[in-house]
């Protein structure tokens, strides 16, 4: 069985902040990180990136590493600047009121077909 | 014009990873003696000690540049420089207000104090230092500029704190006029930009390790800009 970002959203009950935006795309794998420099040596394209850092350079990386979605974990909101150049740019923004070892357990038993 | 051999990156005992013997008459003491022409003091989130090593450096024929070294929500570490005390006091006391109010652990991360020029122990301040102000890094560029400050990201090679290893890069609308680098190479990705050396000092042994050698007219926040810009003379030497 095939998962799109819009089961992620549905399941893990995420809040959509680029909603010109598809949630049609696949995936699979994911990878969480605060550290810019680090998410650029190891994402690879297609990943769901959870992360709390919300400086608007999170949009250039996922650009540049052909992420599927940027979640942001425990109640980190987007700044409308940072929503505008995700929309610009095709980077689907999400939120989560939970923090990101929640988010990435909820993640991995729905990517991994895991009983939670 | 006058050459000026600067270390613009000091730590004091207010800083509670530097050492307590950081007081006022040793680091000026310690940069004479390393033949140091200016200073600048730039303790975390807080500018309380740079008064007193001011009237000491300038009591010893030493030049001083007033400083703050902010870390922001980001965790990037950036140098603030102003030109006197209350441009610098000010921006201290805002960022202060954006400090979070966790209680600094002495056995963790060490004192934090303020002292007078004998080095009597005035205070021991109370809240963690060294700690991310929740301001992002737009935010701080803005506070040290409303203060009529120079604002220079530190160390932006370092794994830890710097601008890079944080934010992948540097943002585009940024466009500090000045950046510190700490390694002997300066990363391709910054282009021409102008680079300070200096020693980020948090015992008196590190004083003058690194420095640079600035040509100025006088010492201010303009005099700074300009010679980053090299503009009337004013430079900064490779």
């Amino acid at each position: 069985m095939t998962l799109h970002l819009s089961d992620l959203c549905t399941e893990l009950a995420l809040e959509h902040w680029t909603p010109t935006l598809s949630l049609d795309r696949e995936v699979g794998s994911a990878l969480v990180g605060d550290l810019l420099s680090d998410v650029l040596a190891a994402a690879k394209p297609g990943d769901v990136w959870v992360t709390v850092q919300r400086h608007q350079n999170v949009v250039a990386v996922a650009k540049v590493t052909d992420l599927a979605a940027v979640v942001l974990a425990r109640g980190v909101r987007p700044t409308e600047d940072v929503i505008a150049m995700a929309e610009e740019q095709g980077i689907v923004l999400l939120s989560s009121q939970e923090p990101a070892f929640d988010v990435c357990g909820r993640m991995y038993a729905v990517m991994r077909g895991v009983a939670r | 014009m006058r050459r000026f051999v600067a270390d613009l990156h000091i730590h004091t005992c207010l800083s509670p990873c530097g050492g307590l013997d950081m007081a006022p008459r040793a680091i000026v003491a310690a940069a004479l003696n390393k033949g140091l022409d200016l200073i600048a003091i730039t303790d975390h989130n807080t500018c309380a000690m740079a008064e007193t090593v001011a009237r000491v450096a300038n009591a010893h024929g030493l030049a001083f540049l007033y400083g703050i070294e902010f870390q922001t929500a980001e965790e990037v570490h950036v140098l603030g420089y102003f030109d006197d005390a209350a441009h610098c006091r000010a921006a201290a006391a805002e960022a202060y207000s954006h400090l979070p109010d966790r209680r600094n652990d002495p056995l963790v991360f060490g004192d934090q104090v303020i002292v007078d020029e004998d080095e009597t122990i005035l205070v021991f301040e109370p809240k963690l230092l060294v700690n991310s102000l929740s301001l992002d890094i737009e935010h701080v560029f803005h506070l040290i500029r409303d203060h009529g400050g120079l604002p220079v990201p530190a160390h932006v090679d370092r794994e830890a704190f710097g601008i890079i290893a944080q934010l992948g890069f540097i943002p585009d609308n940024l466009q500090p006029a000045l950046v510190e680098v700490a390694g002997k190479t300066v990363p391709c990705s910054l282009g021409d930009v102008a680079v300070l050396r200096s020693s980020d000092a948090h015992s008196l042994d590190e004083i003058g390790q690194r420095t640079t050698t600035i040509v100025l007219e006088s010492i201010s926040v303009r005099e700074l800009r300009w010679a980053a810009a090299g503009i009337d003379g004013r430079m900064i030497l490779p």
